[in-house]
């Protein structure tokens, strides 16, 4: 086998390092830039005589890898782990590339590094980058003596959708009864079932999407308005609360809910069962059987979401939960202190319910709290008196905790709600964005037979509602205390949307789209397209027809005739297919110049073009002379003789 | 028949598509589908490329035991597309033939190393037409059997110094015959111009010459009575035919009741290793 260079195989180190970049600005630093160094280092081994490594220590550092994995991450499943081994030994198979065998593994490695790419990151931005790898990859195998290379591939690509794109809606989709983790207890979303105080603010400080959500049907247009119940947290310890056993909602026995309208959530995947829905959801369709409604109008997945889940949910304005708490949900933590202090006053002051909870609301409204996503570390035996009493910052988290400690101790039956508020609407793809800043955490008082929603947050800053987690948080953090509470105050943009949020819209909305419509194409989608593919027997017949029809002819049409064949040798087998089609062959023995004056004497009517394409062929492939693109004029003029003749 | 690429890049593809069931990931689906279907593809042109390809024939040079020789296979395509990246190879072997590509309508030819193991009639070993183009994914094949038997020379092996007693006095002439005249040239010898010609002619003549002749050779099977085994004494001698061919001499050979007498040429040199490449020794003292 010859010597090969890596770097000289352009095709393959192109696409091998962008497939390279595109896992490796997943992983750990030291990985990243250990593949980095290698990269180097064989570019110097190849343009600068560097001493390279020898296989035998390529095999030694490759073992160290897998051990390293293992001892970090104590699996190789998940995206960390994966990431990292296949980055690792990219670098050192790059340094290992000698001969075709490795040239065939690299390709081999690079189509790997691609799909697991797309195992764990499904959005449409890298796509790009994805094609071109694998396009580079495919473009590296074909022989280098081959002319038109890229011509070559285009067409095999184009005779290759076809089949793909039949194997993919015809495939069945399989739903194993075992899921397989993408290795991730957290999920991608990062949400979980506990309420510590931080938790929240920790997740809202990242911008990674969670769902869009599609409601025009239900004639919603303010963030303000947009609760998404993730999960309800009945267990106070103070300031933080904690998950209990909600319990299967008994089925619905009361009045039928007289107007109700459906919306769309595409849920990014999160290896968890939640399912966020707006508040006031009654009914959640996901796939038959896969969907459980719990008390507290939280709905889970029977199996964790791996993957990017459509679910359809029905709505009606005004839906409240009405199931009777039990004690539980009075119970709280031993109170102490000014706490104390507080709930025993305000026992003595507000005898009612109603205006326990004014005494409530004043507290959080009258106070100055500050509404902070760095509010601090809060612990030790009484941290509730310590934010509602001394410091007085917190995020929706601590404040919600604080309520409903207080309101189960003033006798108020009271639960946390976490899930996200509010979103950015795209108006060209008419939906809404939720992602980690919406995060947020409020309350639900159980009052006059129904469970209704208490939003600390609204009143120490009604401003984060109103314009939004992603504006409020991008205000300097003293521009959100100063205008925290005022709900006419406005961030300053230059005028309305700009054209930036324009393209950030419409990426978005092609994105939503990708994900929507073909990401999640699954086994109920297919159904549904292959009926309606049914009910549209006759043109799919024709259409299928057409399409062969059109793949028969480009197939024929592409690989004719091409290639290898010189212009001159083009003209000749034109001028010698339509003389053997009038029975005037060539004679063996036949020069083609004696064959082309024969024709010329026996066809007076193309004897001009068959002179003329005679002394072309002449001069082109006996003179050796550079005529370059005259062909084509003699093909056209020949077509023109031989129509004329006709 | 898959390459062995074409095996590795099955289990990743099978592995990939594991990948997208276990996941139910409808983005490694198109991926896996579309590389599947592009692979399809090719393999549809592996076979579409070598279908074309026709043999026209195999031919062979003379060939000796045990010496490498090649042997030339003639390939057509008929058709309006080019054939890419054809090679050939003998069953069993490994050695491959360089590739070529055969533009439509056109002959070219592949060259195969052979070294056959013994002398008289063979049948070339079947040989395998094949090409992995366009990917290396597939190895599409054709076979070329020679239906005529080839004949083998005996391996030239042994001393290359003619026997003593092969240069006879027969049939040697002197040298320097007068043969015919020419035109003096400026570069011939004053020595050489025939006067008396000249003046007859009116212009400068030189008398050309035959080379001088030499001696006849005559080779026989007692004449390697030294070596003890039959297929040496076979091997000398027509190491010796060949030698005196390439030399020039005329040379008779005598191989018991065989006998081609004296005479020069590849026809006779043809005859003489024939005779040696067909010899039965059984009978032979």
């Amino acid at each position: 086998m010859t010597d090969r260079k890596f770097f000289s195989q352009k095709a393959l180190a192109f696409s091998f390092v962008t497939a390279m970049v595109m896992v490796g600005i997943e992983v750990s630093p030291w990985i990243a830039f250990s593949s980095v160094g290698l990269l180097i280092w064989k570019w110097g081994v190849e343009n600068l005589k560097w001493k390279p490594l020898s296989k035998k220590v390529t095999g030694v550092l490759s073992i160290a890898l897998l051990v390293q994995i293992l001892l970090q991450f104590r699996t190789f499943i998940g995206q960390e782990p994966s990431y990292t081994f296949l980055l690792g030994l990219s670098g050192l198979r790059v340094m290992d590339y000698r001969n075709e065998r490795d040239h065939r593994f690299l390709v081999l490695l690079g189509f790997v590094l691609v799909s697991v790419k797309a195992l764990f990151s499904l959005d449409i931005y890298w796509i790009i980058p994805s094609a071109l790898a694998f396009a580079g990859l495919w473009y590296s195998l074909l022989p280098g003596a081959l002319p038109h290379k890229g011509r070559v591939l285009l067409k095999v690509f184009a005779l290759s959708v076809p089949a793909a794109v039949i194997m993919f809606f015809a495939f069945p989709r399989v739903v194993l009864p075992w899921a397989m983790s993408r290795g991730s207890n957290t999920g991608q979303i990062g949400f979980s079932e506990e309420l510590n105080p931080g938790n929240v603010a920790e997740l809202a400080g990242i911008s990674t999407m969670v769902f869009r959500a599609k409601l025009s049907e239900t004639g919603i247009k303010n963030a303000e308005n947009l609760y998404w119940r993730g999960s309800v947290l009945p267990y106070s310890r103070g300031l933080s609360w904690r998950p209990g056993t909600l319990g299967l909602r008994a089925p619905e026995k009361g009045t039928e809910v007289s107007k109700s309208s459906l919306y769309e959530i595409a849920l990014e995947p999160h290896s968890n069962t939640y399912l966020f829905v707006l508040d006031g959801t009654s009914e959640v369709q996901l796939e038959q059987g896969r969907t459980m409604s719990l008390n507290g109008d939280i709905y889970r997945s029977a199996r964790p979401l791996m993957t990017t889940t459509v679910y359809r949910a029905k709505w009606s304005e005004g839906s409240k939960d009405t199931l009777a708490p039990d004690e539980d949900y009075l119970r709280t933590p031993e109170m102490r202190g000014r706490v104390l202090e507080w709930v025993e006053q305000t026992k003595k002051d507000a005898a009612g319910t109603e205006e326990r909870l004014q005494a409530l609301q004043d507290l959080f409204a009258k106070n100055d709290f500050t509404y902070s996503l760095n509010p601090g570390v809060y612990g030790g035996p009484n941290d509730l008196e310590a934010f509602l009493f001394y410091r007085k910052r917190g995020f929706c988290e601590h404040f919600a905790g604080a309520y409903a400690t207080l309101a189960r101790s003033l006798g108020i039956p009271s639960r946390v709600v976490v899930g996200y508020q509010g979103g950015r609407y795209n108006p060209m793809g008419d939906f809404w964005r939720v992602t980690q800043r919406d995060a947020h955490a409020w309350v639900e008082v159980f009052h006059q037979g129904v469970w209704q929603r208490k939003d600390p947050t609204s009143w120490v800053a009604p401003l984060r509602l109103v314009i939004g987690a992603e504006d409020f948080f991008n205000l300097s953090e003293e521009d959100q205390k100063v205008f925290a509470r005022n709900v006419q105050w406005r961030p300053s943009k230059d005028s309305g949307i700009t054209l930036w949020d324009r393209a950030e819209f419409l990426i978005d909305d092609l994105n939503y789209r990708w994900t929507y419509f073909l990401v999640d194409f699954d086994r109920s989608s297919q159904k549904s397209f292959w009926q309606s593919l049914a009910d549209m027997k006759l043109q799919m017949i024709l259409g299928l027809i057409f399409v062969t029809v059109i793949g028969v002819l480009l197939f024929r049409s592409l690989f004719r005739t091409k290639g290898l064949v010189s212009e001159e040798r083009v003209l000749f087998l034109a001028v010698q297919k339509w003389a053997e089609k009038r029975n005037q062959p060539q004679e063996s023995g036949e020069t083609p110049l004696h064959y082309l004056t024969r024709l010329a004497e026996e066809n007076p009517q193309q004897r001009e073009a068959l002179r003329d394409i005679g002394h072309f062929i002449d001069q082109k492939a006996y003179a050796g002379e550079r005529l370059e693109r005259q062909s084509q004029h003699l093909l056209r003029l020949w077509k023109q003789a031989v129509e004329k003749g006709s | 028949m898959p390459s062995r690429f074409g095996v590795a890049f099955g289990a990743m593809a099978l592995v990939l598509f594991f990948l997208a069931v276990g996941y139910a990931n409808n983005l490694i689906y198109i991926f896996v589908f579309f590389l599947i279907s592009v692979a399809v593809t090719g393999i549809l042109l592996t076979n579409k490329n070598m279908d074309i390809v026709r043999v026209e024939g195999i031919e062979s040079p003379e060939l000796f035991a045990k010496e490498e020789g090649r042997v030339r296979v003639d390939l057509e395509n008929n058709s309006d597309i080019p054939a890419w990246e054809v090679e050939a190879v003998f069953a069993k072997s490994k050695d491959l033939t360089e590739r070529i590509s055969l533009a439509p309508k056109s002959q070219e030819s592949l060259f195969l190393r052979f070294t056959p193991l013994s002398r008289g009639y063979i049948s070339l070993p079947r040989i395998t037409l094949q090409s992995v183009y366009p990917f290396g994914l597939l190895r599409a094949w054709k076979y070329a059997v020679s239906e005529q038997k080839i004949l083998i020379f005996p391996q030239r092996r042994g001393d290359v110094e003619f026997p003593v007693d092969s240069v006879s006095g027969e049939g040697m002439q002197q040298s320097g015959l007068f043969r015919d005249h020419r035109t003096f040239q400026s570069a011939d010898p004053l020595s050489r111009i025939d006067w008396r010609a000249s003046a007859r002619r009116q212009e400068l003549l030189v008398k050309n010459y035959e080379e001088p002749e030499k001696p006849a050779l005559s080779f026989s099977w007692e004449q390697t009575a030294y070596l003890e085994d039959p297929e040496s004494r076979i091997s000398q001698l027509c190491l010796w035919v060949d030698q005196a061919a390439k030399q020039g001499y005329s040379y008779s050979l005598t191989v018991g009741s065989k006998e081609h007498g004296k005479n020069s040429g590849a026809a006779h040199r043809q005859e003489c290793l024939k005779t040696l490449a067909l010899l039965q020794t059984e009978n032979l003292p």
